[in-house]
């Protein structure tokens, strides 16, 4: 086990912003009976400005395509929710309403956040975790991502653009061996990546596989909590 | 450490909503099974005869077995359950074994199904060896949350495709047993 599960004092989880819907959403669109509906999001990535994705937890549903969504929320006006703000979302130990590193989260998520770990076992196996796009990104990005390992373990991460062709454009990648069997202590990184042309119609996908077999997972444990993994990606 | 939560966050007006418990999503459906057998799916043993288990330095084979067998219920990390296979084909480009980031590395994607419905789902792009004149792959460890899987006929379907685009794809009935 990762670790005594922390006592959660009061767990506020936000309420789905019109959390995406349709092909790869999680969530189905809210509509109130009033004047003030809650219409769906767009079911794909836009927006200029940083964004934080959410890996959806192992039980979850899959996406048609076998991969698991990244979760993002939006606003009833198509802008971002407050999981996209730094100021709501982190302890932000600097002030500066932008997290960095050492920096850490509080016990926030989607409101289609679901429980589960993704084992991965065995060298070559691999999850992945996407999200449809609107628009382009750029190189940077920023991974958060709690896990499970064991001795010996190496996994490789990558972000990268699906064309609807099939042809692949790595944005970053990077090794996670370092030692840390719990959610206490996440892989962090924040990489200057390859500013990849991505736009309407892509996919912008996490893959997570293991290169020395022992096991690994990418964790997502109770939400909400800060044991969520997640990534930052920019819409210039 | 205990970390104490939010009791009370900024919320935007854009976020003012119900707020809806996140709950299991059904599972998808089982794929159709293949149109021709063309991949074997077996037991994973290491070099000991033993079921594979998943631990660091095992060397792991093939082993056919017959629709109807038993196929061990090992425990995975965090207790979770793990259904380790091991798959036997011919005529593919089989990539390098020892290299998981091999670009010639087919990629194959095993699916275990119960009454018609994904119960889990394995994806790998692992090389494949030579054994006894066929190529294969093992220690493909699916991974499922149900623990209710002792005496339980279930149904393992995979698929593969090689570098040159060749695809290879297997059914295989069995039963789980701890």
């Amino acid at each position: 086990m990762h670790g005594a599960a922390p006592v959660i004092v009061a767990a506020l989880a936000l309420g789905a912003c019109g959390a995406p819907a349709g092909p790869g959403g999680d969530a189905d669109a809210r509509v109130t009976a009033d004047a003030d509906a809650i219409t769906a999001a767009p079911v794909c990535l836009a927006g200029p400005g940083r964004h934080r994705l959410f890996v959806q937890g192992h039980q979850g549903t899959p996406r048609a395509d076998g991969r698991y969504p990244l979760l993002h929320e939006a606003g009833s006006d198509g802008a971002d929710a407050a999981l996209c703000d730094d100021d709501v979302f982190v302890d932000d130990t600097n002030g500066d309403g932008r997290w960095q590193p050492g920096e850490e989260p509080r016990p926030l998520g989607p409101a289609a956040l679901v429980h589960g770990e993704h084992f991965l076992v065995g060298p070559g196996a691999y999850a992945e975790f996407a999200i449809d796009l609107c628009a382009d990104v750029t190189g940077d990005v920023a991974l958060y991502i709690p896990n499970y390992d064991e001795t010996g373990s190496r996994t490789r991460h990558e972000l990268l653009v699906r064309g609807q062709d099939g042809r692949e454009q790595l944005i970053a990648t990077t090794i996670d061996e370092e030692a840390g069997q719990s959610g206490y202590n996440p892989f962090v990184r924040v990489l200057a990546g390859v500013d990849p042309s991505a736009g309407p119609g892509d996919l912008l996908v996490l893959r997570s596989t293991n290169l020395s077999g022992a096991a690994f997972s990418v964790m997502v444990w109770r939400p909400p909590s800060e044991y969520e993994s997640w990534l930052l990606v920019e819409v210039p | 450490m205990i970390r104490e939560a939010v009791i009370a966050a900024t919320v935007t007006a854009a976020c003012a909503g119900p707020d809806a418990a996140p709950v299991d999503a059904p599972p998808r459906d089982a794929p159709p099974p293949c149109d021709a057998q063309s991949l074997t799916i077996g037991r994973c043993v290491t070099d000991a005869g033993v079921a594979c288990t998943g631990a660091l330095g095992e060397v792991r084979r093939f082993e056919a077995a017959a629709a109807g067998a038993e196929v061990p219920l090992v425990v995975g990390p965090q207790g979770s359950a793990m259904l380790v296979f091991a798959v036997a084909t011919t005529g593919i480009v089989p990539g390098d074994p020892t290299d998981p980031t091999a670009a010639t590395n087919p990629q194959l994607e095993l699916v275990v199904a119960r009454g018609g419905a994904e119960l889990a789902l394995y994806r790998g792009r692992m090389g494949f060896s030579d054994q006894g004149g066929q190529q294969v792959a093992a220690g493909l460890f699916a991974i499922t949350e149900d623990t209710g899987l002792d005496g339980v006929a279930l149904l393992a379907h995979a698929v593969l495709t090689d570098q040159a685009g060749a695809q290879r794809c297997g059914d295989w009935s069995f039963v789980a047993r701890r």
